[in-house]
């Protein structure tokens, strides 16, 4: 099964096995992993799901909308930042790691 | 003691009795909530649906998560009545049992049932016939779903933003789709005329279609029972055999209204979201409030209302009701052994929505009207623009399609009073919000 490991600002880390397509928003919202929003349901709307990705893992590219969204994270943007909602474990990435930012709201 | 009832588990209600426990309420923290199972994320209903298909539900927040914070949810609860003398709330549990829960502080975050297409929001005959859908619940959307996979035509009555996005699947499932709409135009609540017009027209192009000043007088059954047709005002007939009725929300108020709270299409809070009775605090779907966006009280639907609104109540609450140990050592304490200091500013978060429709993005921030000039930003004919309005010279409220980075400016510069004036828009060198700060000259 893929997984997702999600690392907190305190350092506590949580790893989760999850269906194939299970994206990092959903994941951490059902599973009550804190620091994730995802106010909008997932729409790319809220930016309240922003995660740091960890290594260079084969992502696909970020949408227009994402790119927007992400300028305007209450945490600063990064070259790592993505929204959580747009990125899923599945299709031949086995695993994520992301840091989950210090604030969302 | 006894603690913060909170009679609603949605939206507002779950959010409210996270922030109480994250702000540092030291006392129980119930949750009294009617539907069954997890609380779970509206929204997604009428996005994430599609023939057939399972509906996999986004919870508000996990049940370990309200479990780690101390937040006792009772699923299956229904409040039945307020005795406000004795701070009590009387409610059935799931088993259909009556019990009595004592509270130092109560809010409703009751929400509101879809209405029908009758006088008052009430159902016209026929309309509880089998076909006739509403949408406002998981069971609601899951029945849609199912009927979505073998219905024929589809007919929706009211061009609101549910309906509308509704009827982007239907007819994306290539069900004919005809949405009836009784006003001079679609999305009347949601957005100005020309964002309006500009998404009839991409609804149209995507096949609904859409017929404005069409009232429904009544519904046609077929022999065994299930709806026909929907019939209108002037003899017309529209042949349907999935009906979604989206005319919006009645708000729950009878709770409070029995109580001898004062409800005014919705219950009445005053600025700080409290009703006339200091101990009972109304927020979300369900309360009329007054705010420094809108002229008059008003009723909002939506997450941003329903969010906010439980973090203002719930951070006032806590600051509010901590005894004077349980602030000892917090920053923001009053003096130890002194009467905390309430809470005395008012709510004035600004409002903002979205949608998502005719397979685009819409984010309105502040309320939209028609009154006053407007500006239009961006290109419309690419499907990425902004609409400007304006209060005389000042800007009050901005709607975007696929322009996500001028809504969130949007909502900065509304929040601070400070963004373009109709003229400096008028002078035609705003090409996005986000730069605006930077071309000021100051
Ligand atoms: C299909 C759909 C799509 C939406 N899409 C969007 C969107 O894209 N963007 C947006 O901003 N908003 C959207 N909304 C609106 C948003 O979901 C609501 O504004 C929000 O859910 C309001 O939260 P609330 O807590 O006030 O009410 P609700 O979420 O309705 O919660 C109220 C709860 O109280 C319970 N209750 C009522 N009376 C009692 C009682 N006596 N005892 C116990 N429990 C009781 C109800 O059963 C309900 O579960 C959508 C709504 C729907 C239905
Ligand atoms: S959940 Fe809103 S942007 Fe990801």
């Amino acid at each position: 099964m893929p997984t997702i490991t999600y690392h907190q600002p305190s350092g506590e880390r949580t790893t989760l096995e999850v269906a194939e397509g299970a994206t990092v928003m959903r994941t951490a919202v059902t599973n009550g992993v804190p620091g994730i929003v995802g106010e909008c349901g997932g729409q790319a709307m809220c930016a309240t799901c922003h995660v740091y990705v960890r290594g260079d893992v084969a992502l696909p590219e970020r949408s227009e909308d994402e790119d927007e969204m992400l300028d305007c994270t209450s945490s600063e943007r990064t070259d790592a930042s993505r929204l959580g909602c747009q990125i899923a474990v599945g299709g031949g990435l086995d695993s994520l790691e992301v840091d989950v930012p210090a604030s969302q709201v | 003691m006894p603690g913060v009832v909170i009679v609603g588990a949605g939206q507002a209600g779950i959010e409210a009795a996270c922030v109480l426990r994250e702000a540092g309420y030291a006392r129980s923290v119930t949750v009294l909530g009617e539907e069954r199972g997890t609380p779970y994320q509206r929204p997604p209903l009428s996005k994430d649906l599609s023939a057939g298909g399972e509906l996999p539900l986004l919870p508000l927040r996990a049940p370990r998560a309200l479990a780690e914070l101390g937040v006792t949810v009772i699923e299956g609860a229904r409040a039945t009545r307020l005795l406000r003398g004795e701070r009590l709330v009387e409610y059935t549990a799931a088993d259909g049992r009556p019990h009595r829960l004592e509270y130092e502080h109560l809010i409703l975050a009751t929400g509101g049932t879809a209405r029908g297409t009758g006088p008052g929001g009430g159902q016209r005959p026929g309309e509880d016939a089998a076909g006739v859908h509403r949408l406002r619940t998981r069971e609601d959307a899951q029945a849609l779903a199912s009927a979505l996979r073998t219905a024929r035509s589809v007919a929706v009555i009211g061009g609101g933003v549910i309906g509308l996005e509704f009827a982007s699947i239907s007819a994306a499932a290539r069900v004919p789709t005809t949405v009836l709409e009784r006003g001079q135009r679609i999305l009347r609540r949601f957005v100005g005329g020309e964002s309006a017009a500009w998404l009839h027209g991409r609804h149209e192009d995507r096949g609904v279609r859409i017929l404005r000043q069409a009232t429904v007088e009544g519904f046609e059954r077929t022999e065994d029972g299930p709806v026909a047709a929907v019939l209108l005002a002037g003899g017309g007939r529209l042949e349907a055999d999935l009906v979604l009725v989206g005319t919006g929300v009645t708000p729950a108020v009878s709770l409070a209204a029995d109580a001898g709270l004062e409800c005014a299409g919705g219950i009445t809070v005053d600025a700080r979201l409290r009703t006339a009775d200091p101990r009972i605090s109304a927020i979300g779907d369900c309360a009329s409030f007054v705010s420094p966006h809108a002229p008059a009280p008003l009723r909002l639907e939506s997450v941003q209302n329903a969010t906010d609104q439980a973090r203002f109540v719930g951070r006032a609450l806590a600051a509010e009701l901590a005894a004077p140990a349980d602030l000892a050592g917090r920053a923001d304490a009053a003096e130890p052994g002194g009467a905390p200091a309430p809470a005395q500013q008012n709510y004035v978060d600004l409002p903002w929505f979205w949608s998502v429709q005719a397979g685009v993005k819409v984010q309105v921030a502040g309320l939209a009207t028609d009154a006053g000039a407007s500006v239009v930003i961006g290109d419309p004919s690419a499907g990425k623009f902004s609409v400007l309005r304006f209060a005389g010279e000042r800007l009050v409220c901005v709607e975007s399609i696929g322009r996500p980075a001028d809504h969130l400016a949007a909502r900065r510069l509304l929040a601070a009073g400070d963004g373009p004036t109709l003229a400096e828009a008028r002078a035609g060198r705003i090409e996005s919000l986000k730069s605006w700060n930077a071309v000021v000259p100051v």
